[in-house]
C-alpha cells in the first residue's frame, strides 16, 4: 500500500516540513543516535562486551546512512514529490523492459518525426494562412478554357475591365501579373529580377501596408515617368533598409524610376520572387483567348457569397459576345469559355490538392501505423505484466494506483519517443526531404513552428496516456485469484488477442496499400525517366535575357542582338552549338497561337485548339538534338518570303494535315488577319512542356532570321517581338567554366543587359519530374517503414502466442506430432491475420489509388502487377516475421517444456 | 524481471502492517517498535532495524500515525508515535488485504504442489 496524502491538513503538514527541513534532519540524526544507544545498552545488558555490542547494534540497524536517505527521501512535497517518484519508478521499469522501451521509443521517434516533418512540408508549401486581413473575403476570378487545351487561367485585359467595370460583387477588383523581363542596370553589374505589374488598387483591396513610404494611390498608374515600389528584400539589399528611401531613385531597363515605396516583408503577389512593382491602369486592348495573362483578384462586397459573386459573373459573361467581337457566342461554347469565382485560398490551394491530400492521407496513415505498433507492444507488455500486477492487487493496490502506474509509464516512453522525433522533425525540414528550392513551390519557407513542436509532444503525451490506459486494462484483466492460480503466461484471453490481432491486421493494410501506392508512382516515375523529352539533354545548358522594349522595339531590332550573340556563343572555344528560342521544352509554356489550314481543298479546317507557338534561330533543332522528321529548317530569306517558312511539331503536322505531306501547304492563324499564310518548310519531332503527363506539345514554329532590315515597316510578319530569349549552348566542358564566356559575350553587345536561369538540360528534365519524385519518395518511406512496423508486429504477437502454447505443443510434439506439423499450426495462425490484412489493404489501395491519379503516368491505378507485386512482398514479409517463432515452436524439447511452466 | 519490485512491495506491504497493528496496541517510540514486531515476527526486518524509519516518515506523511517527543523511563528524549484513526481505517484494510493474499497463496500452494 502506498499511502497517498487525502487531506488537506496532511499537504500542509509536508508544506511545513520542506521549511523545517533542517530541524526534521537533526530530529532524525536524534531519534536514530536514540536507537543506536537503546540498542548498545541493551545488548550489553545481555552480556556483550561494549565493542561487541557496539558491532552488533551497527549490524542489527543495517547501513545507517542509507536508511537515513531514504527516510528523508520519504519527505518532500506531497503532489511534486509523488510525481516524482513515480516518473522515477517509471523510469526503472521501462530500463528493465528494454526491448519494449526501444520499440515504442524507436517507432514514437521514427512515425511522429516523419508526420511531423510532412506536416510541416504540406503546412508551409500548402497551408500557410494567407497574410492578408480578412483573407475569407478575398476571391481570385479565372477563367478557364478546356475546350482550347490552355491550362491558364488567366483573364484577358478585354474581360477583366469588362467585369470590373460591370459586376456589383465586389468591392474592389484588381489584376496583376508577373513580368520576368526587369533589369536593375544601376552600378557595376546589371541584375534580372522579377517585376509585377499591378493594378493601383490591388493593396488596398488585400489590406497591404508599406514597410516604408507608400503604396500606389490612383493616378500613379498615368504619373510621369512610370514610379514603382520595391519589395522588402530588395530595400534591405541594395538600399541597406534606408527609411528615407520614398523619394529616391533606382535605374530599370536604363531609365532611373521613382521609388514612393517599400512593400512588406515575404509580400508573396505575383510570387515571393517580386521585387519591383510598376502600376497599369489596364484598359480592354484585347480580349482574345489566347492573350490571357491577368490574374484576377477581387473582395467579396459585404454581405455577398461567393456563389452568389458566381451567378453574378455567369450573367455577366452571357453578355460576352455582344462586347467584343472574338468572344462569340460560338467561340465561347468552343472554347468551353467558364468563369469561376473561388476563394483566394482554395485558388492557392488547387494546382497541390492531390500532394495536399496524399501528404494528408500520409501523415494520418504514419501516425495510425505508429500507435497501432504501440500498442500492439504494450498489450504484449501488459499481458507479460498480468502475474506481478495480480500480486501487487493482492496487497492491495488499488486500481487507481495500477493505472496511475501504467500511464505515467506510458507517458515517460511516449514523450521520450516524442523528444526523439524532434531532431528527426527538423532533419526532414533542413533536409527539405532532397529537393531543392524551385522544384516546389515555397519550399524555402518550409519550418517547424513552435505550434507544430507544441503538437508533436502533445500527440506523443495522448498516444502515451492511450499506452497507459490501454496496458492497464489489460494487466488488470481476469481475476486476481485466477492469475495467481493459473499459467499467468498462459494464452491471452480471446478478446485481447482478438484486439492485438486486429491492430496488426491493419498495419498490413496500411502497408500493402503504401506499397502499392509507391508501386504505381515508382513505375510511372520509370516509364518518366524513360521518355524520350525528344530532345538530347546530354552536354547542354541554357541561360535566359529579355530585352527592354525601348532599346529594342522592334523584331529587327531584337533579331540583329539575339543573332549577333549567337555568333559570339559560337566563337567561345568548347563550343558546339548555339540557339535561341523564345519557349523552351520541358518548362512552362506561355505562348499561343491558333493555326488553320489554307487549303484550296480544306479551306476550313484548323487545329482543334490553340497550339504552342515557339519562335527558334535556325539551329535550334540541331543545338537542342530534336529531329527533323520532314523538310528542313529555317534558311535566311525564309521570313522575307511572300509566305514566311514555319515548321511544324509532328503531332501538330498529324492533327492538321493527317497523313497528307505538309512541305510546301500553307497555314493561317484563326482571327488573326493582319499576319500573313505561312509556309510549312519542315516537320520536327514531339517535345514534351512543363510535365511530361500533360502529353507532348503542338508546336509551330516561328523563324529568327536578320531578313529584314532595320528600317524596315512590315513588322507584321510573325506575331511576336522576341524580346526575352532562352539560349542554348552545347559543349563538352561543364556550364560554370563557360559562364564567364556567356556573360561577357552578352555584355559586350550590350553591358546593361542581365541573364538568368542558367541551368543544364540535365537539371530542367530532373525538375520536371520533381514533382512525381517528391510523392515516390513519401509514399516509398512511409510504406517501407509501414511494412517494417508491420512485420515487427506480427512478430511479437506470433512468437507471443507460440510462447504462451509451449506447454501444449510439448504435449502434441510428445505425443507424435512432427516439428513440421507445430509449424504449420503457427503459420496458420500469421497467415489467418496476414489474410485478412491483405483483404482490407486491397480494399484500401483501391480507393486511394484515385487520389494519384494526377502523378501518375502510363499505369492504371488498378494495374494487377504492381497489386500483386505488393502482396508478394507483404507475404514475404510477414512469413518471415511468422518463421522464428514457428521454428522456435516446432524446435521446443517436449520433456523441458512440461516440466517448466 | 519484476521479481525485485513485488518482493520489495509485499515487504513494504507487510511492515507497514506490522507498525500500524503494534502501535495500535500503545504508542512507542522507534527502537521499541523494531523490538516489539521482531518479537512478532523474526523476518520482518532481516534486512535491518533501521527499514522501519522510512517506513515511519511514509505513514507520518499519509496520516496514519503522528509522532511527538518523549521522556523515556530512562528520562532520555525520544520520538514517540501513535496511530490515528485513519491509521486504524488503513489498517483494517490492509488486513483484509493480507487475509486475501495469504488465501490466494494457499490457492497457488494447492495448485502448484
Amino acid at each position: 500500500m502506498r499511502p497517498v496524502p487525502h487531506t488537506l491538513r496532511a499537504a500542509l503538514a509536508r508544506a511545513r516540513e520542506m521549511v523545517h527541513r533542517r530541524r526534521l534532519d537533526r530530529e532524525l540524526d536524534d531519534e536514530i543516535r536514540f536507537h543506536l544507544e537503546a540498542e548498545i545498552e541493551h545488548n550489553l545488558a545481555r552480556g556483550m562486551s561494549p565493542g561487541e555490542a557496539r558491532r552488533a547494534a551497527a549490524i542489527a540497524f543495517g547501513g545507517v546512512q542509507r536508511y537515513r536517505e531514504e527516510a528523508r527521501d520519504a519527505r518532500g512535497f506531497p503532489a511534486l514529490d509523488a510525481v516524482a517518484r513515480d516518473i522515477r519508478l517509471a523510469v526503472r521499469r521501462l530500463r528493465r523492459a528494454p526491448a519494449f522501451t526501444a520499440g515504442v521509443i524507436g517507432t514514437l521517434a521514427v512515425g511522429l518525426g516523419a508526420a511531423t516533418g510532412i506536416g510541416a512540408l504540406v503546412y508551409g508549401v500548402m497551408l500557410r494562412p494567407l497574410p492578408y486581413p480578412d483573407p475569407d473575403r478575398l476571391v481570385r476570378i479565372s477563367v478557364a478554357t478546356a475546350g482550347l487545351g490552355l491550362t491558364t487561367t488567366e483573364q484577358s485585359s478585354g474581360t477583366f475591365v469588362y467585369f470590373a467595370q460591370r459586376a456589383r460583387s465586389f468591392s474592389a477588383l484588381g489584376a496583376y501579373m508577373e513580368n520576368e523581363g526587369i533589369a536593375i542596370t544601376q552600378g557595376d553589374t546589371p541584375e534580372r529580377v522579377t517585376g509585377a505589374i499591378v493594378t493601383t488598387n490591388i493593396f488596398d483591396l488585400l489590406g497591404t501596408r508599406p514597410a516604408a513610404g507608400r503604396l500606389f494611390r490612383e493616378g500613379d498608374a498615368s504619373a510621369e515617368g512610370d514610379p514603382v515600389l520595391i519589395s522588402h528584400e530588395l530595400w534591405q539589399r541594395r538600399f541597406g533598409g534606408d527609411p528615407q528611401i520614398a523619394g529616391r531613385f533606382i535605374e530599370l531597363n536604363r531609365r532611373p524610376r521613382l521609388i514612393l515605396g517599400v512593400l512588406p516583408p515575404g509580400f508573396g503577389v505575383p510570387s515571393r520572387a517580386a521585387a519591383i512593382y510598376y502600376a497599369d491602369r489596364i484598359e480592354a486592348t484585347r480580349a482574345g483567348l489566347g492573350d490571357r495573362y491577368l490574374t484576377v483578384v477581387g473582395r467579396l462586397a459585404p454581405g455577398v457569397t461567393v456563389r452568389q459573386a458566381q451567378a453574378e459573373l455567369d450573367a455577366l459573361a452571357a453578355h460576352l459576345p455582344e462586347r467584343f467581337p472574338e468572344l462569340s457566342a460560338e467561340a465561347l461554347r468552343q472554347a468551353g469559355f467558364r468563369v469561376t469565382v473561388e476563394t483566394l485560398r482554395a485558388a492557392v490551394v488547387a494546382p497541390v490538392l492531390t500532394e495536399l491530400v496524399l501528404l494528408a492521407a500520409l501523415v494520418g496513415a504514419l501516425l495510425l501505423i505508429a500507435t497501432a505498433n504501440v500498442a500492439t507492444l504494450a498489450l504484449l507488455r501488459a499481458e507479460r505484466l498480468r502475474g506481478e500486477v495480480a500480486v501487487s492487487r493482492a496487497l492491495g493496490a488499488g486500481r487507481t494506483a495500477l493505472a496511475q502506474r501504467f500511464v505515467v509509464e506510458g507517458l515517460v516512453a511516449a514523450l521520450a519517443g516524442g523528444v526523439l522525433a524532434l531532431p528527426i522533425a527538423a532533419l526532414a525540414v533542413t533536409t527539405r526531404f532532397g529537393f531543392t528550392a524551385g522544384q516546389i513551390p515555397r519550399l524555402e519557407e518550409v519550418t517547424l513552428t513552435p505550434g507544430m513542436i507544441a503538437g508533436l509532444l502533445g500527440l506523443s503525451l495522448l498516444i502515451g496516456l492511450l499506452l497507459g490506459l490501454v496496458s492497464a486494462a489489460r494487466a488488470r484483466g481476469g481475476g486476481t485469484a485466477q492469475t495467481l492460480r493459473g499459467d499467468t503466461r498462459s494464452t491471452p484471453a480471446r478478446g485481447w488477442r482478438r484486439a492485438q490481432e486486429a491492430l496488426v491486421a491493419v498495419q498490413i493494410a496500411l502497408a500493402l496499400a503504401l506499397l502499392v501506392g509507391a508501386g504505381l508512382v515508382a513505375v510511372s516515375l520509370l516509364r518518366l525517366r524513360r521518355v524520350d523529352l525528344g530532345f538530347s539533354p546530354q552536354g547542354a545548358a541554357k541561360f535566359a535575357l529579355v530585352l527592354p522594349f525601348r532599346a529594342y522595339p522592334t523584331y529587327q531590332r531584337t533579331a540583329a542582338f539575339h543573332l549577333s550573340l549567337l555568333d559570339s556563343l559560337r566563337a567561345v572555344p568548347g563550343v558546339s552549338a548555339a540557339a535561341a528560342a523564345m519557349q523552351f521544352p520541358a518548362t512552362p509554356q506561355l505562348l499561343y497561337v491558333h493555326p488553320r489550314l489554307e487549303a484550296e481543298r480544306d479551306p476550313g479546317r484548323s487545329a482543334q485548339a490553340m497550339v504552342t507557338a515557339n519562335l527558334v534561330s535556325p539551329d535550334f533543332f540541331r543545338a537542342m538534338g530534336i529531329p527533323l522528321r520532314a523538310g528542313r529548317t529555317f534558311l535566311r530569306g525564309d521570313l522575307a518570303a511572300p509566305t514566311p517558312a514555319v515548321v511544324l511539331g509532328a503531332s501538330l503536322a498529324r492533327e492538321l494535315f493527317g497523313t497528307e505531306n505538309p512541305i510546301g501547304r500553307q497555314v493561317r492563324l484563326v482571327s488573326s488577319a493582319r499576319y500573313p499564310a505561312y509556309r510549312v518548310v519542315g516537320v520536327s519531332g514531339d517535345v514534351y512542356g512543363e510535365r511530361v503527363t500533360d502529353g507532348v506539345l503542338r508546336v509551330l514554329y516561328f523563324p529568327l532570321l536578320g531578313d529584314l532590315t532595320p528600317g524596315s515597316s512590315d513588322t507584321a510578319r510573325v506575331p511576336f517581338v522576341p524580346a526575352g530569349m532562352h539560349f542554348v549552348v552545347r559543349s563538352n566542358l561543364p556550364v560554370a567554366a563557360l559562364m564567364p564566356a556567356f556573360r561577357h559575350a552578352v555584355a559586350s553587345l550590350d553591358p546593361r543587359v542581365p541573364i538568368w536561369d542558367v541551368r543544364t538540360l540535365n537539371a530542367i528534365v530532373a525538375d520536371s519530374t520533381a514533382r512525381t519524385r517528391l510523392t515516390m519518395l513519401l509514399l516509398g518511406i512511409a510504406a517501407l517503414g509501414t511494412l517494417l512496423l508491420g512485420a515487427m508486429g506480427l512478430y511479437s504477437v506470433i512468437a507471443y502466442a507460440v510462447a504462451g502454447r509451449t506447454p501444449e505443443f510439448a504435449v502434441r510434439l510428445a505425443l507424435g506430432a512432427t516439428p513440421r506439423e507445430i509449424m504449420r499450426s503457427v503459420f496458420q495462425d500469421g497467415a489467418i491475420v496476414t489474410a485478412v490484412g491483405l483483404a482490407a489493404g486491397a480494399g484500401t489501395s483501391l480507393l486511394g489509388a484515385r487520389t494519384l491519379r494526377a502523378v501518375l503516368y502510363e499505369v492504371s491505378p488498378t494495374s494487377p502487377l504492381i497489386y500483386a507485386g505488393a502482396a508478394m512482398v507483404v507475404l514475404v514479409s510477414a512469413a518471415a516475421a511468422t518463421y522464428v517463432p514457428a521454428r522456435r515452436a516446432g524446435n521446443g524439447d517436449p520433456a523441458r517444456a512440461l516440466r517448466g511452466n | 524481471m519484476a521479481r525485485t519490485d513485488s518482493n520489495e512491495q509485499v515487504l513494504q506491504g507487510t511492515l507497514n502492517l506490522l507498525i500500524l497493528k503494534t502501535l495500535s496496541l500503545a504508542p512507542m517510540h522507534g527502537w521499541g517498535l523494531t523490538h516489539r514486531i521482531q518479537e512478532l515476527s523474526r523476518d520482518a526486518l532481516r534486512v535491518g532495524q533501521g527499514s522501519i524509519y522510512p517506513a515511519l516518515v511514509r505513514l507520518e506523511q499519509g496520516g496514519l500515525i503522528t509522532t511527538e517527543w518523549r521522556t523515556t523511563d530512562n528520562n532520555r528524549r525520544a520520538k514517540y508515535y501513535r496511530i490515528t484513526a485513519a491509521g486504524r481505517r488503513a489498517m483494517g484494510e490492509e488486513l483484509a488485504s493480507w487475509k486475501r493474499f495469504v488465501g490466494v497463496m494457499d490457492l497457488v500452494l494447492a495448485a502448484t504442489s
